[in-house]
């Protein structure tokens, strides 16, 4: 019998065998550079790795379909952001979670007594994400989105206050407060 | 070999194996990380949790699956 012999193939065929068209693209490259952002605010929003991956996965689906409606006004990662925000929320189906306004996380570290500016310690990393979900759950939408954004070093005060539609100024001075009152309970939690 | 010798050494090893294990432990718990402030911590987190590679397999198919886009008779005129 005669083996089939296989056509050679050039070192770009073959990459474009193991890399999809999209992925060596203008969208590829998009994505490679802001999944993992993406990926991360929908994790620890919706809190649920699976339903982290579906949401990246719909996310950067909806900008494929609507890339031609970017206007560049904004930078692509304020986009992908403003889409996973949108996104998220209506997963939620929350009314709070687009009307996020709340003072009552301050109380968490005004009544504690002794804010404490030492280190945040953590000995077990496996236990960590864990620790870290649950202190942003009880903080409110409005601060957890706040601290989640400015957890990203490319995100300036400026850009979070045009996605959480509030000035510079306003985001600086909540975030102040979110980070105590994320503090506050993180210690609490250990 | 005399087996009262060899089973002292046995038992010293074994010993000598817990304790070890004993001090890795308590190295390991006392290898705490500590971040400065509460950014550094959720950027660690955030290290900590890649994006898993399905994401992108599953775009993959659904991109495939995507319409092609008709261009527009301005594009379509000009060849842009």
């Amino acid at each position: 019998m005669q083996a089939a012999v296989m056509p050679e193939m050039s070192e770009q065929q073959m990459e474009a065998v193991v890399k999809p068209a999209w992925i060596s693209g203008e969208f590829g490259k998009i994505y490679e550079e802001h999944s993992q952002c993406i990926y991360y605010l929908a994790l620890r929003l919706l809190g649920d790795p699976t339903q982290a991956q579906d949401a990246t996965h719909d996310v950067f689906l909806k900008a494929f379909r609507k890339m031609d409606q970017f206007r560049g006004e904004a930078g692509i990662r304020t986009w992908l952001y403003r889409i996973t925000i949108n996104h998220c929320q209506n997963l939620q189906g929350s009314w709070h979670a687009r009307h996020m306004f709340s003072n009552a996380d301050d109380a968490v570290w005004e009544t504690a007594g002794t804010v404490s500016d030492d280190p945040l310690r953590v000995l077990e990393t496996k236990e960590l994400g864990q620790r870290i979900q649950q202190t942003l759950e009880k903080l409110s939408e409005e601060y957890r989105l706040l601290l989640l954004l400015v957890a990203d070093q490319e995100m300036s005060y400026d850009e979070i206050g045009k996605l959480t539609d509030q000035s510079a100024d306003a985001v600086r001075g909540k975030l102040h407060r979110a980070r105590k009152s994320f503090a506050a309970l993180f210690r609490k939690s250990a | 070999m005399n087996p009262e010798f060899s089973k002292l050494r046995h038992e010293q090893r074994t010993e000598a194996e817990q304790s070890h294990a004993q001090i890795q432990s308590q190295q390991s718990q006392a290898k705490a990380n500590e971040f400065a402030t509460v950014d550094e911590l959720l950027r660690f987190d955030s290290d900590q949790n890649p994006v898993p590679p399905e994401v992108a397999e599953r775009l993959n198919h659904s991109i495939a699956a995507e319409p092609k886009r008709e261009r527009s008779w301005f594009k379509r005129l000009f060849r842009s």
